[in-house]
């Protein structure tokens, strides 16, 4: 009784993870609600949402946990419905929980989830060895895990995603509830496994870790995606002004006469050498294209800075912004 | 040197031919203070019974009485009460999720519990070995009786483990008493008479089945342990994993074996057989969701009759409804074909045993239309199913005492809607034939309600994922 037999993907042009209109539905909830993105072979991505975005299902039936009600996902080219053994060969999974085991050592419960995964004898205690050097537990070999800190504990659930050296890695909010310390430990060893290579989908309520660690974040709301670039599009996205910090050299009251002339150009605020513009099209051309202009006029531009929204302020517009949109409707 | 090196590696490695699962049991199960307690406790009491046996006065049936006491409650309430726990606590824990991503499939996460819980019941077993022999030399014992005995309580441990294991994964209280209450009582009773014999001295008794009755009983336990534990395994595994047909074609294979045994041998106490595999391929057909991903599907489209098949045969239950009617229609027309098995056990015609099998059936079937018309989605519908049929149940016993006396008519006849009032009313020679003729009436119809509510449900079900899965 088993599926088809298994279509061979083309190994390097495939992505690592794909979603085509995926959607899971809950009785009368959507949780996802026709999602589609991909991730493609050896990046870090993102996932962002506020709590019920449908984060957590997504990431639970990209791998293997969670079946959609419609729509297909994949990982490096497997569909995980139909072949979800196949799947859970090349995808290392960390749940926002992981569960303790009572009377079980650190070394123990790596054993046995080597063991678990088809390792035998040397090599078993190989990858366990290799494992516990990564995350750093070698010290705790001995401990009972429900001894272990919350960021010990946080290491071993890496550890044990990374047994069997998986090419794509699927982190439910790894660093919740860490603190700082843990948090910079988990980040570390997250930023490793980029540079070697791995796929890493990542979600986390600490956006500007994120923004940090990842090539490309993908921002969902309602099941949907919303955003889905880098950290830099996601600060200016939905953005129609620019505002600018404009120092110069000689009378700041010159930026704000040049401004009163200027269309386009809103003065906001002088400071102790120039001031704060506000430009009525903020796309990238624009923008330019008011610095030229300054330097036409005689103005000495010494510094020309855009400001930009972090991740959080830029997230929580956008979330404002959907919920109104919502509500209007 | 080298050799040494080369043989402690293979001792270390000697653990990869046991399974992951038992590995990591025994290593959990063994620093427990269940085990350990149990262990040091009986090995004390042992200890102290055989102190005491060198004694003038000691009484050697007493001390026989006390060791198989004390082996008996370990062995056949201790050890299995503790798997219970065993799939429940994974749930619970959430580590399930993580040892289903791995290789394990969840028969092997099912057997490994299981397989753990008794190798510490045998090893609990072992230990006591040279208090048998401590206690030959003293006399007044037949060893091959007991060594008989303590072969026939490592059975009944596995199979009560096996039962507890298979419970585990059902998480309401209520359930888990209805089953496990009985078994204790009955349990109980073996300990209490076997323990009796032995203390008479009275060889293997009460183990005299003959040849017959231990060719029955013997490979129905191992039918029964590894059935539980697949019925076990089945709901803790992924939806796209089908164990579901597999089983269904063991049960459906035992349910005809011990068929054909009451039948051909005429034996009419062998019908408990098919009753008991009817009862438990019906709980376990009726009591499934059926599942929602293609590839659970897609092979039985792609054999001939594949279709028929899937009626039967597919998880779910829209097929156990199909399977369970199949039982019924071969054990009716067992019970018209051969009908001296029914006539001796105290049934009086052909057709009170086609009746009480219709009665069974619909029994089966009602609690499935309930569950389907009230809690449709519960997460876990054996444990909507069995509440349901309990409730069902205990109305019908309250009704029962009515209809027998025809005190009340109305609450009677109203009780009729239920399978075992009905059933009780067709099989009941004092009433007249106008009431057994309308009870089976109403047999029939409740049946054929039960089996409209399951295709309507099943066909609302199917135009929700006809686009994908179907």
């Amino acid at each position: 009784m088993n599926p088809p037999p298994l279509p061979e993907p083309e190994p390097q042009t495939v992505p690592a993870i794909r979603v085509h209109n995926l959607c899971r539905q809950f009785g009368q909830i959507r949780a996802v609600d026709g999602l589609s993105f991909s991730i493609a072979q050896g990046q870090v991505a993102g996932f962002i949402g506020a709590n019920g975005a449908g984060k957590t299902t997504t990431m639970r039936i990209l791998a293997t946990l969670e079946y959609p009600s419609s729509g297909v996902a994949e990982i490096m080219g497997v569909n995980v419905m139909d072949y979800p053994g196949k799947v859970r060969e090349v995808l290392g999974w960390m749940p926002d929980t992981f569960g303790t085991y009572d009377n079980m050592t650190v070394n123990e419960y790596l054993d046995f989830f080597a063991r678990a995964l088809g390792y035998k004898g040397q090599e078993r205690r190989d990858r366990v060895a290799e494992v516990m050097e990564f995350t750093e537990l070698n010290k705790l070999h001995d401990r009972l895990i429900n001894k272990l800190s919350k960021g010990q504990g946080q290491r071993l659930c890496l550890g044990r995603a990374l047994i069997h050296d998986p090419q794509v890695l699927i982190l439910d909010e790894p660093a919740a509830g860490l603190d700082p310390k843990a948090r910079v430990e988990l980040r570390h060893l997250i930023r490793i496994l980029a540079q070697e290579g791995k796929t890493i989908l990542i979600s986390s309520h600490i956006l500007s870790e994120l923004g940090e660690m990842c090539d490309t974040l993908i921002f969902i709301n309602a099941g949907k995606v919303v955003h889905h670039g880098t950290a830099e599009s996601m600060k200016r996205h939905g953005l129609e002004t620019a505002v600018v910090n404009v120092t110069i050299h000689g009378d700041p009251a010159k930026l704000e006469q040049w401004a009163i002339t200027s269309p386009q150009v809103e003065f906001l605020q002088a400071t102790k050498s120039g001031g704060k513009i506000e430009i009525e099209d903020g796309s990238p051309e624009a923008v330019g294209g008011v610095l030229r202009r300054m330097i036409m006029d005689g103005l000495v531009v010494t510094e020309f800075r855009r400001e930009e929204r972090n991740l959080e302020d830029a997230f929580i517009e956008m979330v404002g912004k959907l919920d109104r949109e919502a509500a209007a409707k | 040197m080298s050799e040494m090196k080369s043989s402690e590696t293979s001792l270390v490695d000697f653990s990869d031919s046991i399974g992951p699962m038992v590995v990591k049991e025994l290593r959990q199960g063994l620093r427990t203070r269940a085990f350990t307690w149990a262990f040091v406790i009986v090995q004390a009491l042992l200890l102290l019974f055989m102190m005491s046996g060198f004694s003038e006065y000691s009484d050697s049936r007493a001390t026989a009485g006390s060791f198989w006491v004390l082996l008996q409650v370990t062995l056949l309430f201790v050890m299995p009460l503790r798997g219970l726990n065993a799939l429940n606590s994974e749930v619970r824990l959430n580590t399930m999720e993580l040892i289903s991503l791995t290789r394990m499939s969840a028969w092997r996460i099912t057997a490994g519990k299981w397989l753990a819980l008794m190798s510490q019941s045998v090893l609990l077993a072992v230990a006591v070995l040279p208090y048998i022999v401590l206690r030959y030399f003293f006399g007044g014992m037949n060893v091959l009786a007991e060594i008989v005995l303590l072969f026939v309580v490592i059975g009944l441990s596995g199979l009560l483990t096996a039962l507890m294991v298979g419970l585990s994964v059902v998480s309401n209280f209520l359930i888990r008493c209805f089953f496990t209450v009985p078994v204790v009582i009955l349990t109980m009773q073996f300990m209490w008479a076997s323990v009796d014999r032995v203390t008479r001295g009275d060889g293997v008794a009460p183990f005299h089945l003959g040849a017959l009755g231990w060719a029955a009983i013997v490979p129905a336990a191992i039918f029964l342990g590894y059935y539980l534990l697949d019925m076990a395994a089945s709901r803790i595994a992924p939806e796209a994993v089908n164990y579901v047909t597999r089983r269904r074609l063991a049960g459906f294979v035992a349910f005809l074996v011990a068929l054909a045994i009451a039948h051909l041998q005429g034996i009419s106490a062998y019908l408990f057989y098919p009753f008991f595999f009817f009862t438990l391929l019906a709980l376990d057909a009726l009591s499934e969701h059926p599942p929602t991903v293609p590839s659970v599907y897609a092979p039985f489209r792609r054999i001939p009759l594949g279709r028929v098949l899937e009626n039967f045969l597919a998880p779910g239950w829209f097929s156990g409804m199909w399977f369970v009617l199949l039982l019924s229609v071969l054990f009716a027309s067992a019970a018209v074909l051969l009908p001296d098995v029914w006539t001796n056990s105290g049934i009086s015609s052909e057709g009170h045993g086609v009746s009480l099998i219709l009665g069974f059936t619909a029994s089966a079937l009602l609690p499935l239309a309930i569950m389907l018309l009230t809690r449709p989605a519960h997460p876990q519908p054996i444990v909507s199913y069995c509440l349901i049929a309990i409730f069902m149940g205990t109305i019908s016993a309250t009704l029962i005492p009515f209809v027998e006396r025809g005190e009340v008519p109305a609450l009677a006849w109203l009780g009729m809607v239920l399978p075992p009032v009905s059933t009780y009313a067709a099989l009941n020679d004092a009433l007249d034939v106008e009431a057994v003729l309308l009870a089976e009436g109403i047999q029939v119809c409740v049946l054929l309600f039960s089996i409209a509510v399951v295709i309507w449900k099943w066909k609302r079900l199917r135009q929700g994922m006809k686009d994908w899965v179907l």
